[in-house]
């Protein structure tokens, strides 16, 4: 190993989460249920000294890819907290919401 | 005359200078704008989504026969210090549950001393004697679907003031969904706001 590297920690990319870089807030798991309507969460870990107000959108397409308007896609602001955790909540919002994306991004004012 | 001239000519620019702050549409979706002690919408959309997710997480709406319940919006009120029309956040879980496919709402209740939500239903019925209308589109008796279910609740507000000066106002959203064949609470919700602001700050 040279000296001066350092080992940067890689997080698993999900195409279905996309968190803002500006955010520090690192993508844990997906938990999504295999059967029925679409239901599951997603954690977001901090682990740093700071609180972090984050904002997170969830987007829900049905099975051909069309955007669902819907309330449950408008923008749910979240705290998470110091060297914890918090989690996004994924209901389908219609019988035909299939997939989801899901972004998160600083909620800091600019 | 000059100085009028020069100052006819100079209007504009002093105008200019002091001119309101341009109008931008503003995307919910990417609403970077100040938040004040108040309620606004981005607070009516974000306790709808919870009380909305949080309904259909408790299976509250599952029928157990399968299909949709029918619904029926009750009295709303609004015992925060501001002047809500209840419909702004009613409306958007109303228009959630009927998307989510488990309930369809009845707007032919008299639930208020407005009336009903859309008087028409009752008045398409005195079409009933009418020989002008072709009676195979009038509405039959029994044909109307009584509600199962009722939403109910009641919008709370709490100010506070703190030690260091600063105002703490705490808003909260209750609502209740009972089943109306037996009176029970199928499911209830309190969906709390909570704001931190300065203390000149006048929250209604």
């Amino acid at each position: 190993m040279c000296s001066g590297c350092e080992t940067v920690p890689t997080v698993a990319v999900d195409p279905r989460v996309q968190i803002a870089p500006n955010t520090n807030v690192i993508l844990d798991r997906i938990q999504v249920n295999a059967i029925g309507p679409v239901r599951g969460n997603i954690r977001l870990i901090n682990m740093t000294a700071t609180d972090l107000p984050v904002k997170q959108t969830t987007t829900w397409f049905n099975s051909i890819g069309q955007n669902i308007n819907t309330l449950l896609s408008r923008p749910e602001k979240m705290v998470v907290p110091r060297f914890g955790d918090a989690y996004v909540e994924l209901i389908a919002p219609t019988p035909d919401a299939v997939m989801f994306q899901v972004r998160v991004e600083a909620d800091y004012p600019d | 005359m000059s100085k009028l001239k020069y100052l006819a000519l100079a209007l504009p620019f002093i105008l200019g200078a002091c001119a309101p702050m341009q109008t931008t549409l503003i995307d919910p979706r990417a609403d970077r704008s100040a938040i004040g002690m108040g309620l606004d919408s981005r607070d009516f959309d974000q306790a709808a989504s919870k009380v909305v997710k949080d309904m259909l997480r408790s299976g509250a709406l599952d029928k157990p026969q399968g299909g949709r319940y029918v619904a029926v919006i009750s009295r709303i009120s609004n015992d925060t210090m501001q002047r809500i029309d209840t419909d702004q956040l009613i409306k958007n879980i109303r228009v959630a549950l009927l998307n989510s496919g488990k309930v369809v709402f009845t707007t032919a209740i008299v639930n208020s001393a407005r009336g009903a939500e859309d008087n028409m239903s009752m008045q398409v019925r005195q079409l009933r004697a009418s020989q002008e209308f072709n009676q195979a589109n009038v509405a039959k008796q029994g044909q109307m679907i009584a509600p199962e279910l009722s939403l109910s609740g009641k919008f709370l507000q709490n100010n506070n003031r703190l030690g260091d000066g600063s105002q703490r106002v705490d808003y909260s959203f209750q609502l209740t969904l009972t089943d109306l064949r037996t009176g029970l609470a199928f499911w209830e919700g309190n969906e709390p706001i909570s704001k931190l602001g300065p203390g000149q700050t006048v929250a209604w």
